[in-house]
């Protein structure tokens, strides 16, 4: 299930935490020029989901947005991070994996007492297992 | 909240009020242009009729139908048809541009929430006047046509007849004409203008009689204008034109459209390029690049003083001169066969150039609009558009809407022609099915009569009917999928529905989606769905479902129409931020797509305001790549706008934020940051005035708090073989800094001007010193700044002409420059300095102030560019050509800020966060000063252990003032030696010997105690003049140990006056590379004498194969002597060999005059030391002057070595003996035990009888090469001191000797404190004394004679210790035997020796002296006996009886008795 995505962690002031992009190995990368679009539709489908959260008691609100070729698939955690997953193709179940993969490494690592709430995440271990699941889940 | 200006149901009926065509003469238009106004113009503010219930009409069911708020739109009829594609296309992208938003973002405030888009409202009505009326509408053509006749004309009947007869060939003549007319028989309204003072009153009554009377009056108006006097001509006040006419150039602000920097040629040319916009093959003809855009006000008829239909007979039909008013109707001389729309290409660049000329010539004549026009004027034409409305229009319309009505009803449900009836069977009736309208109306179809009700019945306001109608259409077409007239039908019934308020049916929403998806899928005509769209929009707005209208904006947006899809975008983005829950971040990401289509398509202020608006919600959330993004785009627009600061402050931030965070763009994108952003400074800096101070750039980073200065005077340049003291440098390490202080320390103290507590100077300062207080520095001296650069960035940066920024004050009354006109200050300037991509790197600049007073370092000062890419610099610049390739640099600067470490000291500085005060960078210039200046030459990189070497020091003061006093230390005096007098001139100052030989051999080693770290150089009278320079010698002996060795020496020099002394430092280094191991062990010797043997190892560990040569041995000891007769051999040693020299010292009697020194340990120091030397070679040149040393076999006790000069050898030798306490206490103490207790006196008198302290000094010479590569002779000298008996010193310790560590103990055990030793351990106690038998060493007896040999032995028994001693001796072995050595004749020694007489004497030994004790052996038979053998055991005087301690020491002597045969009696 080859495709393009971009992942990021935003906190509850709006500020990414941790961004990533995931991209087939096949592939070669995106462009540089179309790195920022990622950021902005990521930051605009945040609106839908602080609204969709509401509606569902559940974690993952599956797609939320559209733009483009891109779809917006969010995941909110119990302390309102909120995960958002933009991707190109289809592929409900694989994100739900990786959401929930993240979820626990997210929480794994916010257990550590040296790590701030809701600062950006600096973490190569994380940025690994990140990297790891996406593999996993999404581009494999 | 962006609210528009009109409400939704305004915004609709005006997008359908009945219009109007104007057709009038030029003589009409003439007596208008006296008021800057066309016909049109002036009648078009009194067009909106409110007068209530004045309107009335029947409709077709004969209800009264009330028409409020009548708005009737005037065309112009020649200016009236719709603009080609492309012309209507420049004239929106002209009313966008022109309507600008509130200048918020010019200062750098940040952009409001947005209230209000007037440029919006300006396009979508623009949009709706170009649009031309569809095939299937008719709600936009025209219902009625006013005629306009002059009655100053000469014919205005005929002139009136003339315009009917054109306006019938519009109508019917061309089939393109007449699809803008509402009907066929539209109402003709004739209109008689009159110039109040110009035409006389009855005269012009007398025409409209005749008007009236051929006309009918129920369609004639007389209109009498121009009434007001010429005195009272004064601008109407409100203007009632001002929105009409305003899109004239002069109301601008005097701003020319084409500065707003909407469209430079290249943006139209961008802009029409785009794909769907081509509609003529001439947009890339020149004429329109070069022409301005047209003006939107050509098209709309508000501003048309033009010749603008002007065929070639325009002039001749104005009369009244180039503005040719009267031109206007110009068809009505000739007909243009073609339309207008053919006509009006051509004309074009025509009307471009009246256009721009118009303002100046028109302006200056009169001021305002209406100038002629009087308040009855107004009035009367207020009077002549009811009169039209109630006697013509109402009566016209309810005829109109009748016929229409009746044809509606007659034919329903009778007719549809076999085609739709076919298709009605066959085909689907889903839009969408077919691709577009298959069935073409005729033009009087039924279908389309029920739609024209609609479209008359909406017009009017009757929209209950226009719905029923709308509906019935809607079928009807819906029914023959003739699909563009169903959209449009499904369309108005929605209007119908939204305008007919409240009490009507539920608003068909699904109406207006169907009709815009229908336009847009089937149709496939985006015009009319994005007019559908906006009208929905509104609808939608108005029942605040935002959500749903951005979605449909959204909808419309292209990729082809940049104007468009930004407006609609910005739309869709007001409408999230109105949702509820306002979704602000939607609303930033579109308006940040708009403002990229803004860009697009040109209009730089839209794009630069709507970024602005969206930037305000991105804003520090972290959005690293979309903040780069948008700051890039404002720094961009801000620039093409002129706005340089904005543009400025921009990209700065970009820079910046790239510098703070880890950026991950990629180099390119950064050399494009860095590359726009030099552009933008420069066009600041070339706009800014030019003593202006240079902007603050965000990059490269500076590192403040890591500057450091340096205050160091400024060393000469090495020349001709002198290398100059290293001084203090930014290469210092911090932890030396201690060193150097309590150097400085030891100096002042022996200079007497120690301060207590000590403040050091310190020299180069940084963020780890303290900075409390001001440095000083002597004026004229360089300060040196050393700062700390960051290049955050992925690109090179190029800095060049790099200058610190400074501000001076000049103390008062002080001293001032050679002349006023040089500056106080120089700040040097460093050429060039490359910062690699992402590396930090330290700059060192330079300022020197020539005058006392303050010196503040505010910042740094440079100019910036990139760096070539390494491709460009890998050719040699050939000459200027190539210097004009690098990119061009920008001038920016930093401040430096610096603090001082964060306090600690109290409870409030704990608490909160302080920091000292830091005044590293405020410099208190001094008077000038002396200077020291101190450079060496013949320094040596590497040298051979022990190896003396000799430099030339030369001190220079290049200060002002004389040098009083001036102190040498160093922290390591063994290492190097400074000879006090001058060099001998005349000699060779390589030559190591040279110097003339010391006048007395004894030294001493208290002589060592006054050498110390530091020397006090003697300094000729009046001290070091300034200029003056002094050369002296300096030695260096290298050490034993092999390695690098830190070279340290620091000068300070005191000048007269209350200011510190001079400072200068030299750190270097020095490899010492191994020469020769030497080991000394001593021993006794045995004989009468007491003498040592020191046995010298020399072993040879020299990495090269030259031999090292043993020049001479020389003994340096306290109570000893050397004794030059002992023979003395072996003079080289190779590389892996070993020499053994033994040397034999004598003990020379203590001396009364040193006092009780005997028996005082410590007096050993304060004795003369006789150093006496053996040379080991004859064949050293330097020694041919001591040849008869050699010959010289006596002893000569007191006699002075000369083969031993006190420069150097001495001096090392002294050196040697020095003991100093460490330069820093140690810094962890820890908890010491207590020093051990020196032992007692007694104690340490009875250990002088093993303590030798003999020093051996060994002079070598070997090859070696200097740094010239010159093989020469090098020459050292070894020291070994030679402590303690039997015990072995060596230079060079063994690595075996390397103990191995304690167990590593967790617990710590209680440390074994052995009680201090008061009293000398067993192996001193038991070498007290030696004893030597004195004896023949044969004996002859004749055993016939006498059985009974007795053997006379005297006892020498010898002191050795520092104390009265009593010894015993003991004739019965009473040791063990075993601890005898056994000799090799041992076996043949004869046990039968009896000690006779005396057995057990015991003798007490003065201390150091010796006593004979007589004593008497006996034998009984011829043998070979050992008389050594008895037991020695001695004890200190006082001391008990019983304490004895047995002596180790055993000689053994043997005798020899032979028998003596009386031979001579048997004879």
């Amino acid at each position: 299930m080859a495709g393009n995505y971009y992942f990021a962690i935003v906190g509850d002031k709006d500020n990414p935490i941790f961004e990533m992009e995931i991209s087939p190995p096949s592939k070669e990368a995106k462009k540089e020029d179309h790195r920022h679009l990622s950021q902005f539709i990521a930051h605009a489908a945040l609106d839908l989901v602080d609204e969709q959260m509401w509606s569902t008691s559940a974690m993952y609100l599956k797609v939320v947005d559209k733009f483009n070729e891109w779809f917006v698939s969010a995941f909110v955690t119990a302390s309102r991070m909120r995960f958002v997953l933009l991707h190109d193709v289809k592929n409900e179940d694989g994100i739900k994996n990786f959401f929930m993969e993240m979820y626990e490494t997210y929480i794994k690592h916010s257990m550590n007492p040296f790590y701030e709430n809701n600062s950006p995440i600096k973490s190569s271990a994380f940025d690994k297992k990140a990297q790891m699941y996406g593999r996993k889940y999404l581009t494999s | 909240m962006a609210k528009c200006a009109q409400t939704a149901a305004q915004f609709i009926t005006e997008a359908f009020r009945p219009r109007i065509a104007v057709m009038s003469s030029p003589e009409v238009e003439a007596i208008c242009m006296k008021n800057d106004l066309t016909l049109t113009e002036l009648l078009q503010p009194f067009c909106k009729v409110n007068q209530d219930g004045e309107f009335q009409y029947r409709d077709p069911l004969n209800s009264l139908v009330t028409v409020r708020d009548l708005h009737l739109a005037l065309d112009d009829w020649s200016l009236s048809a719709p603009p080609p594609a492309h012309v209507a296309r420049r004239q929106l992208a002209e009313c966008v541009a022109q309507s600008l938003p509130p200048p918020t973002g010019d200062d750098g405030a940040p952009a409001e929430r947005p209230e209000s888009a007037p440029w919006f409202e300006a396009w979508r009505q623009r949009l709706l006047q170009v649009e031309p009326p569809g095939e299937h509408e008719f709600a936009r053509r025209y219902v009625a046509c006013v005629l306009a006749v002059s009655s100053a004309a000469a014919a205005p009947l005929q002139q009136l007849q003339q315009l009917a007869q054109h306006q019938h060939q519009q109508q019917h003549g061309q089939p393109a004409g007449g699809a803008r007319w509402f009907s066929n028989n539209v109402l003709i309204y004739h209109l008689l203008v009159t110039d109040s003072g110009a035409t006389p009153v009855a005269s012009a009554e007398a025409v409209f009689e005749q008007v009236k009377s051929a006309y009918g009056a129920h369609c004639c108006h007389h209109l009498r204008l121009n009434s007001r006097r010429p005195e009272h001509r004064e601008p109407h006040q409100p203007d009632p034109w001002a929105g009409y006419v305003l899109r004239r150039p002069t109301n601008l602000d005097g701003t020319p459209a084409q500065l707003s920097g909407t469209e430079t040629p290249v943006e139209v040319a961008e802009l029409i390029s785009l794909p769907s916009l081509v509609v003529e093959g001439e947009l890339s003809s020149p004429s329109h690049l070069t022409t301005h855009p047209l003006s939107p006000e050509a098209a709309s008829g508000a501003g048309s003083p033009l010749p603008v239909r002007a065929v070639a007979s325009a002039p001749a039909l104005s009369p009244l001169g180039p503005p040719a008013p009267g031109a206007v109707p110009a068809a009505v001389a000739v007909p243009a066969p073609g339309g207008d729309g053919t006509v009006r290409d051509p004309a074009a660049p025509e009307v471009l150039v009246n256009r721009v000329s118009y303002p100046s010539q028109q302006a200056g004549g009169v001021q305002g609009h209406g100038m002629c026009l009087s308040a009855s004027d107004l009035d009367r034409i207020t009077i002549f558009i009811s009169e039209m409305c109630i006697r013509g229009l109402m009566p016209h319309v309810e005829r109109q809407m009748r016929a229409l009505s009746d044809v509606v009803n007659n034919r329903k449900g009778v007719s549809r022609s076999l085609i739709s009836a076919t298709k009605r069977w066959f085909g689907g009736n889903k839009p969408g099915a077919a691709a577009a309208n298959s069935v073409i109306y005729s033009h009087e179809a039924p279908e389309i009569q029920v739609r024209r009700l609609g479209d008359l019945a909406f017009m009017f306001g009757h929209y209950d009917l226009a719905y029923q109608a709308y509906h019935t259409a809607k079928r009807d077409f819906n029914a023959d999928a003739a699909w563009l007239h169903f959209a449009g039908a499904v369309e108005m019934a929605a209007l119908s529905v939204f305008l007919h308020g409240a009490h009507g049916k539920p608003f068909p929403q699904h109406y207006l989606d169907q009709a815009v998806t229908t336009y847009l899928d089937t149709c496939r005509m985006p015009n009319y769905a994005l007019r559908a769209t906006l009208f929905s929009t509104e609808c939608l707005k108005d029942r605040a479902q935002f959500t749903e209208a951005a979605l449909q904006f959204i909808r419309l947006t292209a990729e082809d129409a940049d104007l468009k899809s930004a407006l609609l975008l910005e739309q869709a983005a007001h409408c999230f931020l109105n949702s509820q829950p306002p979704a602000l971040r939607k609303y930033a990401f579109h308006m940040i797509l708009s403002g990229h289509r803004f860009s697009k398509a040109g209009q730089r202020r839209h794009a630069l305001r709507a970024y602005k608006q969206a930037a305000q919600v991105y804003e520090g959330h972290g959005w690293r790549l979309a903040d780069d993004h948008i700051a890039f785009t404002l720094g961009r627009q801000s620039e093409a706008l002129q706005e340089h600061e904005a543009a400025r402050t921009a990209l700065g931030s970009l820079l910046a934020g790239a510098a703070a965070v880890e950026t991950r763009q990629s180099p390119a994108q950064q050399a494009a940051f860095v590359r726009e952003y030099l552009h933008v400074i420069r066009q600041c800096d070339s706009s800014s005035a030019p003593g202006a101070r240079p902007p603050q750039l965000p990059v490269p980073h500076l590192l403040s708090q890591q500057t450091r200065v340096l205050v160091s005077p400024a060393q000469q340049p090495p020349a001709d073989g002198w290398t100059p003291a290293s001084g203090a440098s930014f290469a210092d390490e911090e932890e030396d800094n201690a060193k150097w202080f309590r150097l400085e320390e030891l100096c002042l103290e022996r200079l007497g001007q120690n301060s207590v507590p000590f403040k050091p100077t310190i020299q180069c300062m940084s963020d780890k010193t303290n900075n409390r207080h001001q440095p000083r520095v002597p004026a004229s001296e360089p300060v040196h700044v050393q700062l700390v650069l960051r290049n955050p960035l992925r690109v090179p940066l190029e800095l060049s002409d790099l200058r610190l920024q400074h501000t001076f004050s000049r103390t008062e009354g002080g001293d001032r420059g050679p002349d006023g006109t040089t500056p106080s200050v120089t700040a040097h300037t460093l050429s060039r300095c490359t910062l690699e991509e992402n590396a930090t790197q330290e700059v060192t600049l330079s300022i020197t102030a020539h005058e006392p007073g303050d010196l503040t370092i505010l910042g740094y000062e440079f100019s910036l560019s990139l760096a070539a890419a390494p491709a460009d610099s890998e050719p040699p610049p050939a000459g200027p050509g190539a210097a004009k390739e690098t990119p061009p640099a920008v001038r920016g600067c930093q401040p430096i800020t610096v603090r001082g470490r964060r306090l600690n000291g109290t409870k409030e500085e704990r608490s909160g966060v302080f920091y000292a005060e830091d005044k590293r960078l405020q410099l208190r210039v001094e008077e000038a000063s002396a200077q020291l200046q101190l450079s060496f030459c013949g320094l040596p990189s590497s040298l051979l252990c022990g190896q003396i070497h000799p430099v030339l020091v030369r001190l220079t003061n290049s200060g002002r003032r004389p040098l009083l006093r001036l102190m040498v230390a160093t922290p390591d005096p063994h290492l190097l030696a400074l000879e006090l007098s001058p060099p001998p001139d005349g000699e060779r100052w390589s030559q190591v010997r040279g110097g003339p030989p010391p006048a007395a051999g004894r030294l001493c080693w208290a002589q060592a105690a006054r050498l110390g770290r530091v020397t006090e150089v003697p300094l000729p009278e009046g001290g070091l003049v300034p200029g003056g320079c002094l050369l002296r010698r300096l030695w260096l002996r290298a050490p034993h140990a092999d390695g690098p060795r830190p070279l340290e020496l620091l000068v300070c020099g005191a000048a007269p006056g209350p200011g510190r002394p001079r400072l200068l430092r030299h750190a270097g280094r020095l490899l010492v590379t191994p020469s020769a191991a030497v080991s000394v062990r001593p021993s006794r010797s045995v004989g009468p004498r007491q003498s040592l043997h020191l046995d010298i190892q020399v072993s040879g560990v020299q990495p090269s194969a030259a031999p090292i040569v043993l020049e001479r041995v020389a003994v340096a000891a306290p109570g000893w002597r050397l004794d030059r007769t002992a023979p003395v051999d072996a003079a080289e040693v190779q590389r892996g060999e070993t020499a053994y020299l033994g040397v034999v010292v004598d003990r020379v009697p203590v001396r009364t005059a040193a006092g009780d020194g005997s028996t005082n340990p410590t007096a050993a120091n304060d004795e003369l030391l006789n150093i006496g030397s053996i040379a080991l070679t004859s064949d050293s040149p330097s020694m041919d002057h001591k040849s008869h040393q050699q010959g010289g076999d006596h002893p000569q006790p007191g006699d002075s070595d000369s083969g031993l000069s006190e420069w150097p050898c001495v001096q090392f030798l002294l050196r040697h003996k020095l003991q100093l306490p460490p330069l820093l206490p140690p810094q962890s103490s820890g908890p010491t035990g207590a020093a051990p207790e020196p032992p007692s006196a007694e104690g340490a008198a009875l250990a002088a009888a093993v303590r030798v302290d003999a020093t051996v000094l060994l002079q070598w010479r070997t090859q070696g090469v200097d740094a010239a590569g010159r093989e020469t002779t090098v020459y050292g000298q070894h020291h070994v001191t030679a402590e303690l008996l039997d015990d072995s010193s060596a230079t060079y310790p063994s690595a075996a000797e390397l103990e191995p560590l304690p167990p590593v103990t967790i617990i710590p055990s209680r440390p074994p404190s052995p009680p201090p030793p008061h009293w000398p351990g067993e192996g001193v106690m038991d070498r007290l004394v030696t004893v030597v038998p004195l004896h023949r060493p044969a004996v002859n007896h004749n055993f016939d004679r006498k059985r009974l040999c007795v053997i006379p032995v005297t006892m020498l028994v010898q002191n050795h210790s520092r104390c009265d001693l009593v010894v015993h001796l003991s004739t019965v072995p009473v040791g063990s035997s075993s601890s005898r050595r056994s000799l090799p004749y041992s076996s043949h020694i004869s046990s039968d020796l009896v000690w006779v007489g005396r057995t057990h004497p015991h003798v007490t030994v003065a201390a150091g002296g010796s006593a004979r004790l007589p004593l008497a052996a006996a034998v009984t038979r011829p043998g070979l006996y050992d008389l050594g053998s008895v037991g020695v055991a001695c004890r200190r005087a006082g001391a008990e009886a019983t304490d004895l301690t047995e002596q180790s020491a055993h000689t053994e002597s043997a005798v020899v008795v032979r028998r003596l045969v009386e031979t001579a009696r048997a004879e």
